[in-house]
């Protein structure tokens, strides 16, 4: 009966591959940024799964391509995690109120963290991915990349009809 | 091949059931309330299909066809569900980078004056929302003296600082 849950290991061993290869990345090269060391991360995590089926490659075909997705889900609920701890908002200011046990007013909490910063990480995010280029004071598109996820994510927003600028942007 | 059919099938009826609520009434507890909605139909959904099996022996040639097999077709439905709820954020509130990416295309081959991002997205459009969010989810209070971290907000506060210092990250944003 246990023979039918072989799928578990071979999925959860490749998941702690995939997060212990990305946390060791980052500590070896910090340069290289946290993005880069998902990357590293999926890449080793996928070559354990690979590993794994192949010592138990006694099963259908159908269940190690489903072995692999249930990973790609998990290593992108993974990306999502470390991504809210390096983009988040509401994580941001989780932090600067825990940092400060006595309170802070709205005032206080906009002077530490701003709009201006908001835009101004996110602008210095799209220039090092190269989605966007500078030219003077301007920014032109250069990769379409984000720009489509940004349309799928308007599409999601029309079929569940939340307001959005993305789908109504304002003029 | 009962599992690779029957897992996307099972978060898509649950994706379903999502669309349904929410031409309904959105919940204001989204958050909650979609991973009860999305688990709640997946594992719920195999049930009933496991029951029809046994009160109809011809339904059982479509699905697995033991317990362990069942697992992992619900454990595939649920990794789906998982990844939905992690992006479902993006689809409620207004990512900065999408509407950052959006504003330029819509401002053509010219580009955007990067002070038109400024006035647009301000501290009242990224952050006050934001805010506001953490007050009515529970997570820090309004009071006379400022904005203080609830006790649910203090864990998970200190969940991301503990995981920020095991990356060795700086402080993200």
């Amino acid at each position: 009966m246990l023979s039918g849950f072989w799928w578990l290991p071979v999925v959860v061993v490749a998941c702690v591959g995939d997060v212990i290869a990305q946390i060791a990345w980052l500590r070896c090269f910090p340069a290289g940024g946290i993005y880069r060391s998902m990357v590293g991360g999926f890449i080793v995590g996928t070559a354990v799964l690979i590993g794994a089926s192949v010592i138990w490659r006694d099963r259908p075909i159908t269940a190690h391509v489903a072995d692999l997705g249930m990973y790609v889900c998990f290593a992108y609920i993974y990306f999502h995690w470390n991504n809210m701890g390096e983009t988040g908002r509401r994580v941001r200011l989780l932090i600067e109120l825990a940092n400060a046990p006595a309170g802070l007013t709205r005032p206080q909490l906009l002077a530490r963290y701003s709009a201006k910063e908001i835009v101004d990480r996110r602008i210095g995010r799209l220039l090092e991915s190269s989605q966007v280029v500078a030219s003077g004071s301007r920014l032109m598109l250069r990769n379409p990349s984000v720009l489509a996820m940004t349309r799928m994510i308007g599409l999601l927003k029309r079929i569940l009809r939340i307001e959005s600028v993305l789908v109504r942007s304002p003029e | 091949m009962a599992v690779l059919l029957l897992g996307p099938a099972l978060f898509a009826l649950s994706f379903l059931v999502h669309w349904i609520v929410w031409q309904i009434r959105r919940p204001k507890a989204t958050g909650q309330a979609l991973i009860l909605l999305l688990t709640g139909t997946v594992i719920g959904g195999a049930l009933v299909l496991w029951l029809g099996a046994h009160a109809a022996p011809g339904l059982s040639q479509f699905l697995p066809g033991d317990v362990g097999v069942w697992a992992q077709t619900v454990a595939f439905g649920l990794a789906i569900a998982a990844a939905y709820v992690l992006t479902y954020p993006a689809i409620e509130v207004e990512s900065p980078i999408m509407v950052i990416i959006d504003l330029i295309e819509h401002a053509g081959p010219g580009g955007l004056e990067r002070d038109e991002l400024y006035r647009r997205l301000d501290d009242d459009f990224l952050v006050t929302p934001r805010i506001d969010d953490l007050m009515s989810e529970g997570l820090a209070v309004d009071g006379a003296d400022g904005c203080r971290l609830t006790d649910k907000g203090r864990s998970l506060g200190r969940i991301f600082i503990v995981w920020r210092n095991i990356l060795g990250a700086e402080l993200g944003g």
